[in-house]
């Protein structure tokens, strides 16, 4: 389904910024999540006909979710408006197919110009060459995902440990009965509880998610710890202060509260 | 249940065991149990030598004696205490190794009560000590591995620095200098007798080496004839001399051609236990820095690649355990070449080479080369990268194949970073190998855990402080199929495999998040042999 130039008012939905093969798996995957609310998507398209000809690009639209395509540049400040990028929850910059593998270069600039006309908003790059990364990781751009890079850690990861591509796979599929990774804010009634109180108090209650690690802020620093260890500064005894998130794994969106 | 029972276990008994049994279903051998090792062996060979010593010098006799009960002494020290770690005392002195280690001991013992029952077979009792040497058969593979190593040494040595040519000149020259030595003697003693430099047998051999290897005329034989062989001599001496210093060139050329690229696999080295990397492309550098990050350099990888021969590195010593292998990956010598039926796992990368085909037939060309490699070795852990999902289709019958389809792993995290911002970190550092990362792992549910339930499991582990993990799950596939029927995170409304209330049994394996291998896992020996378990440290 494909929308026309006036928009209905949008809130909280996304903007995927050039086409590539990839649209339609994120689409879908983004309007068929059973874990999560549909989301509405926004697709700002540069080269129409690009668009118009790859049919197998379009995304299946099954669900109550809009899927909308804006043709025009993705920094040209009036499309991103026509987007709604002020209101946006996410915003996704796909490698340009145009700009062969230089699209890194317009990429970034389409993630600066959308981080300038909405800094709020979550930006999420698609890198095509690694190298490129250190220089991107600069800017305020969210999350990059490379290929190249996930392509090469599970190829060895899977030669380590055969069949573990598998669970990587699981876990990113948004299907029903597969769980997922989400990072959610430590409930009110779970502060100061350390790591290793809170997993036994939801292994100990058969919560439906498992605690596997934590966010902490240190100072300016925003500190990752998956399966932490028992001695350290981030240790699984340290407690949790109020700004911290949960790393869980799970089928849905983790409600702590009954499990504490 | 305490989850301490297995560090303590681990710390006290297991330590005795890990010490004298280091390749007995364990993953590590560590340098005590490796000075162990060297030190039984010293005892079994000084133990056995003392043998014929003793029939060559009688009249030390009384110390050989002497130190045969110290050796004894050693050697029952060593049977007992195998004895108290066996996982089965009742059953440990019947094993094979119990009855070679009891068979080591038993005659010595006999022979300290021979005076009174067994003199009449004194001689035949001592010879019977000579049973030690069975003793070997428990150190096979790390006589196996010294061989493998030194063979494999010697052989990239001959290869790199054109050894073998090196040795035929040696060899000529060798001939030509005794051939050279007796013709003059003889010449000279039979036309101008013995007054002449090359009058002494001995002399001739210095006077021509000196022609040899200088191309000089050292001292000018008296007769004619001896100064035309002398003149033959030093021409051929002036050839040698100019192989040499060829051959050392070309030795420095070829070094200097091959600075800064991957250093190509000698011909004649055996490889055992090696990952096999078939094809070049720009993953090729970070899927062996990941690997090398992984198994600390432990294995050889092998690169088999028609660029094979003019890979650029950056860092050398980062490659010290790699090397390539010029060729078509597609022929079967050259995979013969590759040893790839005794590797432990093979990764076959989408080449790059030729920029014209599209992404169907690199795929294409990858899984021939995947049937290709399991035509040697049918149960190797195989990885394949695929660039498209189509071939993903038809791809699935090679079985046991793990395939990598980055671009639906992109796509799938792309989705996930807009719903969960914030995972993208999560992932790669599930996915990255490094000694601060964590990463999944596949055990055997541990003999502690057996008959336990999930939930037990999971607290056991949330109290494991020497090695932190977290069981997230519990794979119960056949071995040659990884991860074929897994479930991650059993939650309790579901019924048998995902309901935390199942009970763990032997065959079960777990899932968890780990820093590295867990060092209390038993593995399979018969897997760890096979290479089927690749070790970090």
């Amino acid at each position: 389904m494909e929308g026309t130039n006036t928009f209905k008012k949008l809130n909280g939905h996304v903007v995927i910024c050039n086409c590539n093969e990839k649209v339609k798996t994120i689409v879908e995957e983004l309007q068929n999540s059973t874990v999560q609310t549909p989301l509405d998507v926004v697709l700002i398209v540069q080269d129409s006909q690009l668009w118009q000809m790859n049919s197998a690009w379009h995304p299946i639209i099954s669900g109550t979710a809009r899927f909308l395509v804006i043709y025009g540049r993705p920094t040209d400040e009036t499309v991103l408006k026509k987007a709604q990028i002020s209101s946006a929850r996410s915003a996704i910059i796909l490698a340009d197919p145009k700009h062969g593998k230089l699209a890194d270069a317009p990429s970034s600039l389409n993630a600066i110009a959308i981080e300038r006309a909405n800094p709020q908003v979550h930006t999420v790059m698609e890198l095509l060459s690694s190298m490129n990364r250190p220089h991107i990781e600069q800017s305020e751009i969210n999350e990059i995902i490379c290929l190249g890079e996930i392509s090469e850690k599970l190829i060895a990861s899977s030669c380590i440990t055969p069949g573990v591509t598998n669970i990587f796979e699981n876990l990113l599929t948004t299907e029903d009965g597969t769980p997922q990774i989400f990072i959610d804010p430590i409930p009110q009634r779970a502060r100061q509880l350390s790591f290793r109180q809170l997993s036994r108090k939801f292994i100990l209650n058969e919560a439906p998610f498992l605690l596997i690690g934590f966010i902490r802020h240190l100072r300016n620093e925003t500190r990752i710890v998956i399966n932490p260890k028992s001695i350290g500064l981030l240790s699984k005894d340290t407690p949790l202060p109020g700004r911290s998130k949960l790393i869980t794994m799970g089928y849905q969106k983790p409600d702590f509260l009954p499990y504490l | 249940m305490d989850s301490t029972q297995l560090i303590k276990r681990h710390s006290l008994k297991d330590k005795i065991f890990e010490l004298l049994e280091p390749y007995d279903g364990r993953f590590r051998s560590t340098p005590g149990s490796l000075i162990m090792d060297v030190i039984i062996i010293v005892c079994i060979l000084t133990s056995c030598l003392l043998i014929p010593l003793g029939y060559y010098f009688p009249e030390y006799d009384a110390f050989f004696w002497e130190l045969e009960i110290v050796f004894t002494v050693l050697f029952c020290f060593e049977y007992l205490m195998r004895w108290f770690v066996s996982v089965n005392p009742i059953t440990y002195p019947f094993s094979l190794f119990a009855i070679i280690d009891f068979l080591a001991i038993m005659p010595t013992l006999l022979m300290i009560h021979a005076d009174y029952i067994f003199l009449p077979f004194f001689r035949g009792l001592r010879l019977l000590r000579l049973f030690r040497l069975l003793k070997f058969i428990r150190y096979r593979i790390f006589f196996y591995r010294a061989y493998i190593g030194l063979r494999n040494w010697s052989s990239a040595l001959t290869h790199h620095y054109h050894l073998r040519q090196m040795r035929l000149l040696f060899l000529v020259t060798l001939l030509f200098w005794i051939l050279g030595s007796n013709l003059l003697y003889f010449t000279e003693t039979r036309l101008v007798g013995h007054t002449g430099p090359y009058a002494n047998y001995w002399q001739a051999y210095w006077h021509i080496i000196i022609v040899l290897v200088s191309g000089i005329e050292d001292k000018e034989p008296l007769s004619l004839l001896g100064r035309i062989e002398v003149s033959f001599f030093l021409i051929i001496g002036i050839c040698f001399a100019g192989l040499v210093t060829a051959e050392l060139v070309s030795i420095l050329v070829k070094k200097m051609n091959r600075s800064g690229k991957i250093q190509l696999k000698a011909p004649s080295s055996r490889l055992h236990h090696h990952i096999v990397i078939i094809s070049f492309n720009s993953h090729l550098f970070n899927v062996i820095k990941q690997i090398n990050a992984a198994i600390k350099g432990r294995n050889q990888i092998v690169i088999v690649s028609q660029r094979g021969n003019n890979i650029k590195i950056a860092n050398p010593r980062q490659y010290k355990k790699v090397s390539a292998l010029f060729g078509d990956p597609l022929r079967r010598s050259i995979l013969e070449q590759a040893w790839i039926e005794h590797a432990s796992r093979v990764i076959i990368l989408s080449s790059d080479r030729d920029e014209k085909e599209n992404a169907l037939e690199k795929d294409n060309r990858s899984l021939m080369k995947a049937i290709a490699a399991l035509s040697f070795n049918p149960d190797v852990h195989m990885t394949v990268e695929l660039q498209t999902q189509d071939s993903l289709r038809y791809a699935s019958h090679l079985a046991g194949v793990n395939y990598i389809e980055a671009r639906e792993f992109g796509e799938r995290l792309i989705g996930q970073a807009v719903m969960n911002p914030g995972v993208t970190e999560i992932y790669t550092s599930l996915m990255t190998y490094t000694d601060d990362s964590s990463e999944f792992y596949l055990i055997r549910v541990p003999e502690e855990l057996v008959g336990k339930t999930l939930k037990q499991a999971q607290l056991f582990f949330l109290d494991l402080d020497d090695e932190p993990m977290i069981l997230v799950g519990i794979d119960r596939s056949p071995n040659q199929f990884p991860t074929s029927n897994f479930k991650l995170n059993p939650v309790s409304d579901e019924d048998g495999l995902s309901s935390p209330g199942v009970l763990l049994s032997k065959k079960d394996n777990l899932i968890l998040i780990a820093y590295e291998f867990p060092s209390f896992a038993r593995v399979n020996q018969d897997d760890l042999w096979k290479g089927r378990i690749l070790l970090r440290s």
